[in-house]
């Protein structure tokens, strides 16, 4: 090709001042065996004096080349407030002794029961792998452990993905399993035993007999050995391109627990027929428990920048819950660096076959199973939030995010007797809380 | 917005990195570069993709495209990267003899090449040539001044000059070789690894043609046609490359025109004009030691 033209030449020169003069952007060369950082740092807050969480984060991973990486997440929670303790309300201060061993706590009349001591750290580490063995195949494992003052978590992983049909579907498989230990400070409780009063009176206790026995203030017929749970999850994902602006992807999960799945804090109100609390009794849930989910997500890339991502997932257990989430968001790019992300999701379930606000007098001797967890009750929820992200340059970037959560409880599982006398109370409150998470990553 | 990149690998070896950008099907090829690389330096072609698709699309509310088509005659101050691209564009106007200009846009409000395939109506096209022309416009950088209802729209250039500043990000990020793949219109920085030069097919859209294959060491390559939106009638093929001047798509238009040179954005110029020079595509080309390929 030759160039003497003179109005070639200008035009050559022409082009080459449009993009000669340009700045170019930085960028940092690699060759995929770079160090990159995350860090984030998540502040939940409950009204009235629930629970309040920080949880600081960070997590470190390793390209080694050839599709490799190594990566290590550690996470701390502080945890502290107040969290329901399943009791029900009543006309008359009520008066518990505390999950923590220590004194007990009384509760106003009408208010929801909560024990005000709920406070513990949770220490979490996570290791993972990856690689690539083969054309279109991917492998990851990772192992993790975490511990807080009452429990301990062990558990490990494997998922294996495949690409084909031009790598435009992906199949996925995953299983993990964890291995838990529960060791409540004043012993696990005997399931459905009145729980003691706070007082030093009848002070019993370990009856199990564990070494490390505190006395039982509140433990009642106390098991202080540590109480065991596994649990294993396989899951079975598809994801497929659309078109060159959407995907979806299904999946489908399952997941079976089994060992100690009480929560040793949680009682459940003994009322008579004008629903004045007699005792409380420790829950007790069925020693197995199988969940089952299917999950569909659906990507759309608008303007070919910004996303819109929408999910629904269904979950059924043996517990006789039904869940459904719905989740929308709107990934909004504005300028090069910056994005704002709208997020909802809806959320409702139904209670379990266990669940019971309170129990007649007599019906704590009868059933196998019952629990007043909120979280086992029927409750509908929605979360609004928007993330902010900027890109700055060398590759360092940030995100703030604020979501807010309101929560609508249903009141199911009165109690026969005592049922009609019960709904003078408040007993499924509503719960808001706000989440605040601030993350920067650099390279 | 790594969401919207994805990594394949490509049958024999290596990988490419696909995104979408100005409604084509954009890929970045990196020689020797890993899966983690490649992800990384597409990610980078693709935010400058995209900045340049937000900054310059006719369809975004509130950027200056927008804001110079909805200033009713007012005068509206340009921004630097805008400004050199004006300046481009102006000086392709002076080198097509009018062929090329900025302001021809409007003329899509007569002429629809979709579904129905209708003809436009002379008188709707001579009354719109009033709006068209950049010896109406009053350029004074940093200031441009339209009359009321004309408009400017900058598809002619916006995905070559995409792929020329993706070059260079991607030239100043990695000393590996790169190739950049915009919907067909095409920039290398240098020959592969082993010396042999790129080998692309590029997709003329003409039935009953080979797919002509660019073999590419460095520089620009880009393609005009008609070959995919045109319309038909009484016999006769109208492209969708218009002729500012006479507002209808000019007479004996070759179906594309691939041309080569230093730059994308320069290909462009060239491809583009030499097709609004209909019959005398090939002639303007030569006149002009261009390298190019022409379909008819």
């Amino acid at each position: 090709m030759q160039l003497n033209d003179p109005r070639r030449s200008a035009l050559a020169a022409a082009a080459l001042s449009l993009l000669g003069t340009v700045p170019a952007v930085h960028a940092q060369s690699s060759d995929g065996k770079s160090w990159s950082f995350d860090f984030a740092t998540l502040l939940y807050s409950e009204s009235d004096g629930r629970v309040q969480v920080v949880e600081p984060k960070m997590r470190a991973e390793k390209g080694l080349g050839n599709e490799r990486s190594f990566g290590a997440t550690a996470t701390v929670d502080v945890l502290s407030g107040a969290s329901p303790n399943g009791a029900a309300p009543a006309s008359k201060p009520q008066t518990f002794s505390s999950s923590s061993g220590g004194g007990g706590y009384t509760i106003p009349a009408y208010q929801l029961p909560k024990d005000p001591n709920f406070k513990d750290q949770r220490m979490a580490l996570e290791l993972d792998y990856s690689f690539a063995p083969g054309i279109g195949n991917h492998v990851s494992f990772d192992t993790n452990v975490s511990a807080e003052s009452d429990y301990t978590s062990l558990g490990g992983g494997g998922r294996w993905s495949h690409d084909f049909n031009d790598g435009n579907t992906t199949l996925g498989l995953g299983l993990n399993y964890s291995n838990d230990t529960v060791s409540p400070k004043s012993g696990a409780p005997q399931p459905l035993s009145q729980m003691k009063p706070p007082s030093g009176e009848n002070e019993g206790g370990g009856e199990g007999g564990g070494g490390e026995s505190e006395g039982g203030e509140g433990g009642g017929t106390g098991d202080s050995a540590g109480k065991n749970k596994q649990v294993l999850d396989a899951m079975i994902g598809v994801t497929q391109l659309l078109s060159p602006h959407s995907l979806m992807q299904l999946n489908y999960s399952a997941s079976r627990s089994t060992g100690y799945l009480n929560d040793p804090y949680k009682v459940l109100s003994v009322v008579d027929p004008s629903a004045t609390p007699l005792s409380y009794v420790y829950e007790s849930r069925p020693s197995s428990r199988m969940k089952q989910s299917l999950y569909a997500q659906y990507k759309h890339f608008v303007f070919d920048s910004d996303v819109v991502d929408f999910s629904y997932r269904f979950m059924t257990d043996d517990w006789g819950i039904k869940s459904h989430t719905a989740d929308l968001s709107n990934r909004w790019n504005f300028g090069s660096t910056q994005y704002l992300e709208p997020h909802l999701r809806w959320y409702r379930q139904n209670q379990a076959d266990f669940f019971h606000a309170a129990l007649d007098q007599g019906q704590e001797t009868t059933l196998p199973y019952a629990s007043a967890d909120p979280r086992l009750g029927a409750f509908s929820a929605y979360t609004v939030g928007l993330k902010y992200g900027h890109q700055l340059h060398n590759g360092m970037s940030w995100d703030i995010r604020a979501e807010y959560y309101t929560q609508h409880g249903q009141v199911t599982g009165l109690p026969p007797v005592a049922g009609s006398a019960l709904s003078q109370f408040n007993l499924a409150p509503s719960l808001n809380a706000a989440y605040l998470t601030l993350g920067f990553s650099f390279k | 917005m790594t969401d919207a990149i994805d990594i394949v690998r490509l049958p024999g070896d290596g990988f490419a990195g696909r995104f979408r950008a100005m409604a084509s099907p954009c890929e970045v090829l990196v020689d020797g570069a890993d899966k983690h690389e490649l992800n990384e330096l597409t990610a980078l072609a693709a935010r400058e993709s995209w900045r340049i698709e937000n900054r310059w699309s006719r369809y975004r509310k509130g950027n200056i495209v927008n804001r110079i088509n909805s200033a009713e005659g007012r005068p509206v101050e340009i921004d630097e990267e805008t400004a050199r691209v004006i300046d481009f564009c102006a000086q392709l106007h002076v080198t097509s003899e009018g062929r090329f200009d900025l302001t021809s846009g409007v003329l899509r409000r007569a002429w629809r090449f979709d579904a129905d395939r209708k003809l436009p109506d002379a008188g709707v096209i001579d009354a719109l040539l009033s709006l068209i022309g950049w010896h109406r416009v009053d350029w004074r950088n940093p200031l441009l001044r339209l009359q009321p209802g004309m408009e400017i729209d900058f598809g002619g250039i916006g995905k070559e000059y995409a792929v020329d500043r993706s070059l260079v990000l991607l030239s100043a990020a990695t000393d590996k070789p790169v190739m950049i793949n915009y919907g067909g219109d095409l920039a290398a920085n240098r020959p592969r690894r082993n010396g042999t030069p790129w080998q692309v097919g590029i997709d003329s859209g003409v039935p009953d043609t080979a797919t002509p294959v660019i073999r590419l060491t460095q520089g620009g390559v880009a393609t005009s046609g008609d070959t995919h939106r045109h319309v038909e009638a009484g016999g006769q093929r109208y492209g969708h490359i218009l002729d500012p001047r006479t507002g209808w798509p000019p007479p004996a238009a070759p179906r594309s025109v691939t041309v080569a040179s230093g730059t994308c954005v320069e290909a462009g110029a060239l491809s583009t004009i030499a097709l609004l020079h209909g019959a005398q595509a090939e002639d303007w080309l030569r006149s002009q030691h261009a390298d190019f390929h022409v379909v008819r």
